[in-house]
């Protein structure tokens, strides 16, 4: 597969989940577990641009696919993307524990709003990403100033 | 765990019958589709299979079309695909709709609509709506190709009439004509829906009479059902359809076999039903508007966040008072901050926890030689191993909290076993091999049964008080009883004042037990080699972990090193003690670095939060001026004390509120129970408390005739006032922070009913104890190494503290670093909690860099030979009197050691003396205020409006203090909402997330609005204050307040589920029927 746009070649059992393969095999920790059944986001990583709850979704589909983390959202030069930048900018974390995830649901999102409507609200895209700290909406604060520029 | 508990295989069948084979050749097997159920039943151990046989690998599947008037849709089309498909979007819009609300994005990416069906997950959507489309599905298998009805296929929950090997291949629609309606309603509380109805009506080319009817119901019913009968009797002319639209209902409802279960009563889900066959069946004859028209608008909701932060930095500060960007930002947002579940040690071995699965029991034998010798395994741990420690209990109260069950289980969840092995799995397979037999005792599950006369005892032995025992007063133990602890607070004569009052109201309150879910569940990393022990903790007090830990082994504090990486949350549920003990004891029982990680459904049972029975009293003249109260409260504090003494104790003193009482009468108990311990939750004590308090002066002001703004104004304490014998006066101006809320809501314009406003507050003695030191490093380039023992749980800390030290130095927020919570290098901090950081580390940072300057200041008198009185301090550097001479911190540093890179050490502490010894240091007043929109006949709400309010002294972050106000009302605004931990006999009913829901981005309200008030009147650095544990304290009852003023219902008991409110609306109109209607609304508008 492809992961943050690094082909790489893993041997893994195919009872694995993809946040497995990502923490523990290629130590890529940005990518959180915490409800690990589908419900809170922190997982969030996107295949082929579809988000997905890695800690549920076995690596075994990611085969030949592109994964992106949250270790790969900032540009090559180092330059954070955007909505990075305006996460930092609207304070849209605290304990950063939901980030990396609500960051690529927010991606997901965004990159939808460019194709054209996708028929859901940002509230709707971002429904299964689940933050404590925040009270939510500085991220949507944050999405929103990079949506409409 | 993040990979799944046992290995399995999966098969790539090229074709539908390739798959049917392997289906029939291996019971074993099972078909994989988007596997977003089958996954999670097999990772949650409700389904085992040897073998998943992928769907997805056949071609054929995923078509989506429309032929001969029907929408074709194969069964491995995502929800996604279908919710987006312009095809389905034009032609069947409902199902669309439908499609894009299941579940969240992510089921939608990889779920199927044949997945969905043939899993037949009773709580799901489609096939209702399916059902009144009288949608077919299409199927291969071993007997042939069939074709069925949708309500056919179906059998039982989670049971389809498919037999082994059959397939389901696509599901066929017909496309509604133009005379035919349909209309699909989904009600949801938790993670799944609770109820589904369909409704599908077929008029004539007129329009003018129905000639069919589909009328389904789904989720609330084992499967979806039709009712012919009640689509019988919608059949005919449309003008008289509304009144035959509630029978129908009731006949559906009648067959729907509605069962009572965690979602709601079977008689609320009749009640829906009714109600909402109504609503739909108007909305198909278009004489009522579909659910609110458009979207919330993000846009309005951000714009009121940001006008309300607007903020106007304190003139004389350069980095103190301004929003800089959070130094732990970059880090954050790029995956790179490490928590304890990130840090990974050489030669790291994996702990699982084998957990009780009865209440109370003594433990007749356990075997576990099968588990030693399973692959992989370390080491097996158990009670037994305990005895060689120093202790095998700890707590910093009481020291009762086994590390691991010796002799006797107290609760269900508790930990009795550790498998210790290479990987978790391995020891996840090895807790399997343990054989553990009980002898039963009798459960005591709630306070009250655990404190009546001849209850089982919980605990048989006399612990001894713990390093921080508080007021512990052990005699309640030493009795022998399940009491944990007895506070009674009392001043005045209360029988004097409630007989002189003009008006008495009482009442009983109940706060329910709650899950504070930080993200990140409880995790360690324990090395314990030569007589010293490494500890990565995910904990906020660093010191206590360190303390008890100290107890456990009997080592020098020097000897205990623990570290608190990032927290990934924490909201009082990580203070003091919890996995640490046990995975330090695993580490030293196997002499390798041990990791233990729970899940979110193991650290809901290692720590919940106290659930609060009130009864209050208050007393007041009758211009509504507040002379008494009294209280009882029971709390049912689970099988271990943990916390809950001081729980209890803040739950008797937070009664008191911030108003001046002559005489008051508190008492509150907490009870050991066998249920999971109970501790700390943000603002513990002051959210119980509030509820009772605060909603009973409404009922005060609602006899009187007064406002329930008015009410508070003529009581709440001046500033500088003493309210609370003994404590420190008043340090906020509370009436106008209220004034300021009030103003905010436009308190006072009459609302429509069904809309309604309620505001709460209180006054929390917060800080606790006033003790700490931090060390500033000045290094020979004029940098900053600030070292500090608190904790960075996302409140800020690390930014706030480096603000401080860079305003004290007039350096960049870049050239300081904050190093914190590792006990082998920053100095002794008491805790992170109680909103003390900024307040208390804060205050001794600034001592440190003025004691670090001081000492620049004399070196500099040395290095210019001068008397102390020419050389002064200016903002970068100290300057030679009346001359041009000047030296940066770096030079002073460089030329007086003749040492580049030396650096000096600038050191603060405070005490519990002078200032510091008043307690408590700060009251934090807990204020929210809300508008909420209310339903009259579902009993469902949501805010409108949600205004809080930090009085902060000076907000040393301003966006950051606003950002932690806000996230703490939306943490309230859960179990106003829906969030309460439910036991059912002996187990927790709703441990995990799919049962216990927490506020998402769909509960915002339409705007928000935080309020800072900066008096720089507190103790703090620059007069700042304490805040953080912030508003959810008043949440609850700022809620109850305002659903009284929309609907005229009082509500005593969070969360205000709709059906809770439903109940309270028919009790008060059985009420008010049986008084003859006359007594008018009791709720008016405000
Ligand atoms: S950890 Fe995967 S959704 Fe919560
Ligand atoms: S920032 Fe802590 S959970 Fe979102």
């Amino acid at each position: 597969m492809t992961i943050n746009g690094r082909r790489v070649s893993i041997d893994a059992d195919p009872s694995e989940s993809l946040a497995y393969v990502l923490r523990e095999r290629l130590r890529l920790t940005g990518t959180k577990i915490s409800c690990d059944v589908q419900v809170c986001g922190a997982c969030t990583v996107l295949v082929d641009g579809l988000p997905v709850s890695s800690c549920t979704y076995l690596a075994y589909e990611a085969r030949g696919r592109e994964v992106l983390t949250v270790e790969g959202l900032a540009h090559t030069d180092g330059a954070l993307d955007p909505l990075q930048r305006a996460f930092i900018e609207d304070n849209a974390f605290q304990c950063g524990y939901c980030t990396g995830g609500m960051l690529l649901a927010a991606h997901a999102y965004l990159a939808d709003e460019q194709d054209g409507d996708s028929g859901e609200n940002v509230f709707e895209a971002l429904a299964g990403n689940i933050c404590r700290c925040t009270g939510y909406v500085p991220i949507v604060a944050a999405v929103l100033r990079v949506r409409d520029g | 765990m993040p990979s799944y508990p046992y290995p399995f295989k999966i098969l790539q069948p090229a074709s539908v019958a390739e798959a049917a084979q392997l289906i029939v050749a291996d019971p074993d097997a099972t078909l994989y589709a988007g596997g977003t159920e089958l996954l999670l039943a097999m990772k949650q151990g409700g389904l085992r299979f040897e073998t998943l046989v992928d769907l997805k690998t056949v071609p054929g599947l995923t078509g989506l079309g429309v032929q001969s008037n029907r929408l074709l849709i194969g069964a491995l089309v995502t929800h996604r695909a279908i919710a987006r498909s312009p095809l389905v979007r034009a032609r069947l819009p409902e199902l669309a709709d439908l499609e894009s609300r299941i579940a969240n994005p992510r089921v939608r990416a990889t779920g199927t609509l044949g997945g969905n069906l043939a899993f037949a997950e009773p709580h799901s959507d489609p096939a209702t709506l399916l059902m009144a489309l009288d949608a077919e599905v299409a199927s291969a298998g071993p007997s042939g190709d069939r074709v069925l009805p949708i309500g056919d296929l179906i059998a039982e929950p989670y049971e389809t009439i498919l037999e082994r090997g059959e397939i389901l291949r696509e599901i066929a629609i017909p496309l509604l004509a133009a005379t035919q309606r349909i209309a699909y309603h989904k009600v949801q509380l938790h993670e799944r829906p609770m109820l589904g109805i369909a409704f599908r009506l077929d008029l004539n080319d007129a329009g003018s009479r129905v000639d069919a009817a589909r009328l389904v119901v789904g989720a609330a019913s084992p499967v979806p059902r039709r009712s012919p009968s009640a689509e019988a009797l919608l059949i005919g002319s449309v003008d008289d359809l509304e009144d035959r639209l509630l029978s129908a209902a009731a006949l559906l409802a009648n067959e729907a076999e509605l069962v009572d279960d965690e979602e709601g009563s079977a008689d609320y889900k009749r009640h829906l039903i009714e109600v909402h066959v109504a609503r739909l069946g108007r909305r198909l004859l278009g004489s009522e508007d579909g659910p609110e028209a458009g979207a919330p608008d993000a846009g309005a909701l951000v714009r009121s966040w940001r006008e309300s932060q607007r903020h106007e930095p304190k003139p004389g500060f350069r980095v103190v008072g301004h929003s800089v960007p959070r130094t732990d930002g970059p880090s954050k947002v790029t995956g790179q901050a490490v928590y304890t579940a990130d840090v990974r040690v050489p030669g790291m071995t994996y702990a699982k926890v084998l957990r009780s699965p009865v209440a109370h029991a003594r433990i007749r034998s356990i075997d576990a030689a099968p588990a030693r010798s399973a692959p992989g395994v370390v080491g097996i741990l158990l009670g037994e191993h305990l005895r060689a420690l120093a202790s095998p209990r700890y707590g910093h109260a009481v020291r009762d909290h086994w590390i691991l069950a010796v002799e006797k289980v107290r609760y269900v969840g508790e930990p009795v076993a550790v498998a210790i092995a290479e990987t978790e799995p391995q020891a996840q397979h090895a807790l399997e091999l343990i054989d553990i037999q009980y002898e039963e005792l009798e459960p005591v599950m709630t306070a009250e049964t655990a404190l009546a006369d001849g209850a089982p005892l919980i605990h048989e032995e006399q612990y001894e008080t713990g390093a921080s025992p508080g007021h512990v007063n052990l005699e309640a133990i030493a009795e022998r009883s399940n009491l944990l602890s007895h506070d009674l607070l009392k001043w005045g004569d209360v029988d004097s004042a409630f007989a002189r009052a003009d008006i008495v109201v009482e009442g009983e309150y109940y706060y329910p037990m709650a899950f504070a879910y930080p993200l990140e569940p409880y995790v360690a990393v324990a090395d314990y080699q030569d007589d010293m022990l490494t500890v990565y903790s995910c904990g906020q007090h660093t010191y206590m972990v360190r303390r008890d830990l100290v107890d456990v082994f009997g080592l020098p504090l020097s000897r205990v090193r623990v570290i608190t990486p990032f927290v990934g949350g924490g909201f009082g549920s990580k203070s003091y003690t919890k996995i640490e003990p046990l995975t330090a004891v695993c580490s030293w029982h196997v002499r390798r670095p041990v990791r233990l990680e729970l899940t979110v459904e193991e650290t809901v049972l290692t720590t919940r939060s106290d659930d609060a029975r009130i009864q209050l009293r208050t007393a007041a003249d009758a211009t509504g001026r507040l002379i008494a109260r009294q209280a009882r409260c029971l709390l049912n504090s689970g099988a271990y004390a943990e916390n809950s003494l001081l729980v209890s104790a803040k739950t008797a003193a937070r009664l008191v509120g911030p108003y001046a009482l002559e005489a008051v009468d508190l008492e509150s108990r907490a009870a050991y129970t066998n249920t999971a311990p109970a501790s700390s939750y943000r603002g513990f004590g002051g959210f119980h408390a509030t509820l009772a308090s605060e909603v009973q002066l409404d009922e005060l002001a609602e006899r009187l005739g007064i406002d329930p703004l008015e009410i508070r104004l003529r009581n709440l304490a001046p500033p500088g006032t003493v309210f609370y014998p003994g404590k420190r006066p008043m340090t906020a101006d509370a009436a106008g922070d209220v004034s300021l809320v009030a103003e905010a809501l436009d308190w006072g314009t009459p609302r429509p009913r069904g809309r309604g406003l309620g505001m709460a507050i209180n006054a929390i003695d917060a800080g606790a104890a006033p003790v700490g030191r931090s060390e500033v490093r000045v290094h020979g380039d004029g940098s900053l190494t600030v070292l500090s023992g608190s904790a960075e749980l996302g409140q800020g800390s690390r930014t706030v503290l480096a603000q401080i030290a860079a305003e004290e130095f007039g350096v960049d927020l870049a050239r300081v670093r904050v190093v914190q919570s590792d006990t082998a290098v920053t100095p002794f901090a008491r805790s992170t909690g109680a909103d003390r950081t900024t307040t208390m580390e804060g205050t001794t940072v600034l001592l440190a860099c003025r004691d670090a300057k001081a000492q620049l200041q004399e070196m500099a008198q040395d290095i210019w030979e001068a008397p102390p009185e020419l050389v002064t301090l200016e903002p970068t550097g100290v300057r030679l009197a009346d001359t041009d001479e000047r030296m940066g911190w770096g030079d002073v540093i460089g030329r007086y050691f003749r040492q580049r890179d030396m650096e000096i050490i600038g050191r603060g502490h405070i005490r519990p003396v002078g200032d510091w010894g008043l307690l408590p240091p700060f009251w934090e007043l807990p204020l929210a205020g809300v508008e909420v929109d209310a339903d009259g006949e579902t009993g469902d709400w949501r805010l409108r409006r949600l205004v809080t309010l930090g009085d902060v002294g000076l907000a040393i972050n301003p966006a950051m203090a606003e950002g932690q106000d806000l996230g703490s009302a939306i943490m309230g605004l859960g179990v106003a909402l829906r969030e309460e931990l439910i036991y059912e006999g002996q187990q927790l009913l709703n441990g995990s997330l799919l049962g216990y829901r927490v506020p998402g981005f769909g509960d915002l309200p339409d705007t928000v609005a935080g309020i800072l008030v900066e008096g720089q009147d507190g103790i703090g650095p620059y007069g700042a204050k304490g805040h953080g544990d912030g508003s959810l304290s008043s949440m609850s009852a700022a809620v109850a307040n305002a659903l009284h003023a929309a609907l005229g219902v009082r509500l005593h008991q969070p969360p205000f589920t709709p059906e809770r409110v439903w109940r309270a609306l028919r009790e008060r109109e059985a009420a008010a029927a049986a008084t003859g209607a006359t007594a008018g609304s009791s709720g008016g508008v405000r």
